[in-house]
């Protein structure tokens, strides 16, 4: 975008924050009280629900039923007026149903499915306003829906989006930062083991840059787990404050 | 909708209580639960509302975008409904599954808007025939726990008073070609009166009475109901029965006079705290983590209102 400055020559971006510093995060679990698992979070702009049900019996034909592990769905749908033009269609288009696959490899990779056999799990996210980095929202908020359904998983699931310009890694872009066309990589990590879940870049990038870029998202993945460490810890203290422990 | 199995004996306990005047949760059968409005929830609308009626959670948003007239209405603006039944509700909603129920809700929405007084629709206009504000109201259904119509008219209805259209200029050039011109200050702008927009009361037969804001549960046991759409005024726009059992003439009268009673529980009710000057906005978010446990709406509101 001609005019707009990502990085200025003092290290700030458009929005004052820092190269490497992520965006607020605010999030909640159990909004719902008819599902088994939900939760709410805020990046920044970007907000995010997610809806967990399960694990329960296959919905619909008998013969997709996995015999030694679960199914895990997913469906992504971002409402009409999340966008600043407004969407004509939440869900079925291309885009979404891409989300929604790369979202059940994120969490066939961390949910502990052989437990549950024969039985599915359904994750349904929805994004309410988009400002840059929904994925990542996504991510996020289905780990904590997933946690709140007490689904046993391998470890959080944590997500983050960066970028590069002026040679140096941004890490998790809003909006104006994406849609000014540069690299943009998205990563889901589990940050016990430093495993990646799911790793995904859009356009040109030097490979000699590849490993700063994907070292700026891998710390931000970490932060991200410190502040949802903290929301589920605090919503534990405050269930078991409710029953009386 | 989303359906819940109820035994045989659960829905003679319900059935039964409700000829008493006593329902499950405690409720007479023209009480309402508690409602919780809160509106400018989504900053990249011109307007949005969120309601929580019980378990019942409605998010509407509402775009303004310039568009042509029709050409039955020239001088007109006009609204255009879509309601997304979201699969966080329930999972049979997921993919198409909810499309039926989002037609039938949005086709009642039009309906209920169908007339001349709702809304201005002429202060909508910017150029005859040429350019008009296009209103689109998007409802998002987020989870539902019966009643869903009655907690959408209120969602609508409060997401159309916290639209701000901004005030256009329109500049004619001696070649004769228009020219819009958006004012440069974003508090400059139309606010739409909704005094007149009706709010819809479902009125469910169960047995031989009548109950106001159903659960999903007694849902389940009535067989027939009543939608009716109301203004504060008691002008009535648009009624429907709606399920497979019958309703007998006496009993439609019937409703219709608790429905015109409970217009003032739906209608101005929540205004009076809602002053319109577009500087005071809601700070108040039931997702931030530092909220408390909702309680009453209005002790809520108050406490958490702030001018900026």
């Amino acid at each position: 975008m001609a005019g707009l400055e990502l990085l200025s020559d003092q290290g700030y971006r458009v929005d004052g924050r820092r190269a490497g510093e992520l965006r607020k995060i605010q999030a909640r679990m159990g909004v719902f009280a008819q599902a088994d698992g939900s939760a709410y979070i805020e990046q920044g702009n970007t907000k995010a629900l997610a809806v967990v049900y399960g694990p329960h019996e296959i919905r619909g034909s008998r013969a997709r039923a996995l015999p030694d592990r679960a199914l895990v769905n997913c469906q992504y749908s971002s409402a009409t007026f999340s966008t600043g033009e407004r969407k004509r269609r939440p869900h079925g288009d291309r885009k979404s149903c891409e989300m929604g696959l790369q979202l059940r490899q994120t969490f066939e990779a961390a949910i502990l499915t052989q437990l549950h056999p024969r039985s599915q799990i359904d994750i349904y996210v929805q994004v309410l306003q988009a400002d840059g980095g929904t994925y990542a929202a996504c991510v996020n908020a289905a780990t904590l829906a997933v946690l709140d359904a007490g689904i046993p998983m391998r470890d959080f699931v944590c997500a983050c989006s960066a970028g590069f310009v002026d040679g140096t890694a941004l890490a998790d872009l809003s909006h104006v930062e994406e849609a000014a066309g540069g690299p943009q990589l998205a990563l889901a990590l589990l940050p016990a083991s430093g495993q990646i879940a799911l790793l995904e870049m859009d356009a040109r990038l030097h490979e000699d840059h590849l490993e700063q870029v994907l070292e700026a998202a891998a710390r931000a993945s970490r932060d991200v787990h410190t502040v949802l460490d903290r929301v589920v810890r605090q919503h534990v203290q405050e269930a078991s404050v409710l029953l009386g422990d | 909708m989303a359906s819940v199995a109820l035994s045989e004996a659960e829905k003679v306990y319900i059935v039964h209580g409700v000829q008493e005047d006593l329902r499950v949760d405690g409720r007479g059968c023209e009480d309402y639960r508690c409602v919780e409005v809160e509106t400018d929830v989504v900053s990249n609308t011109s307007g949005s509302a969120r309601v929580k009626l019980g378990h019942t959670d409605i998010l509407v948003g509402v775009k303004a975008e310039m568009g042509t007239p029709k050409l039955e209405k020239p001088n007109e603006g006009y609204l255009e409904f879509f309601v997304d039944c979201s699969a966080s509700a329930t999972p049979e909603f997921e993919g198409r599954g909810g499309d039926d129920l989002g037609t039938e809700i949005a086709n009642t929405l039009y309906r209920i808007f169908n007339n001349k007084s709702s809304i201005d629709l002429k202060s909508l206009c910017i150029s005859p025939r040429e350019h008009c504000w296009v209103l689109y109201v998007d409802v998002l259904l987020l989870e539902c726990g019966g009643n869903l119509f009655d907690a959408i008219s209120v969602a609508v209805k409060a997401a159309l008073f916290n639209t701000r259209i901004p005030r256009v200029r329109v500049l004619e050039d001696e070649e004769g070609s228009k020219d819009i011109e958006l004012s440069d200050d974003p508090y400059d702008c139309i606010q739409l009166s909704v005094e007149n927009v009706p709010c819809i009361v479902t009125l469910c037969k169960i047995g031989y009475r009548h109950v106001v804001d159903a659960t999903l549960q007694e849902e389940a046991c009535s067989l027939a109901s009543l939608l009716v759409s109301v203004t504060s005024k008691g002008v009535v726009t648009c009624i429907r029965k709606v399920g497979k059992g019958s309703l007998d003439p006496e009993s439609i009268f019937e409703m219709l006079e608790v429905s015109l009673v409970l217009k003032w529980v739906l209608g101005p009710g929540w205004e009076r705290l809602l002053p319109p000057a577009p500087l005071v906005t809601w700070k108040f978010s039931p997702f931030s983590p530092l909220h408390p446990t909702f309680g009453d709406w209005r002790a809520a509101g108050i406490r958490q209102m702030s001018l900026s």
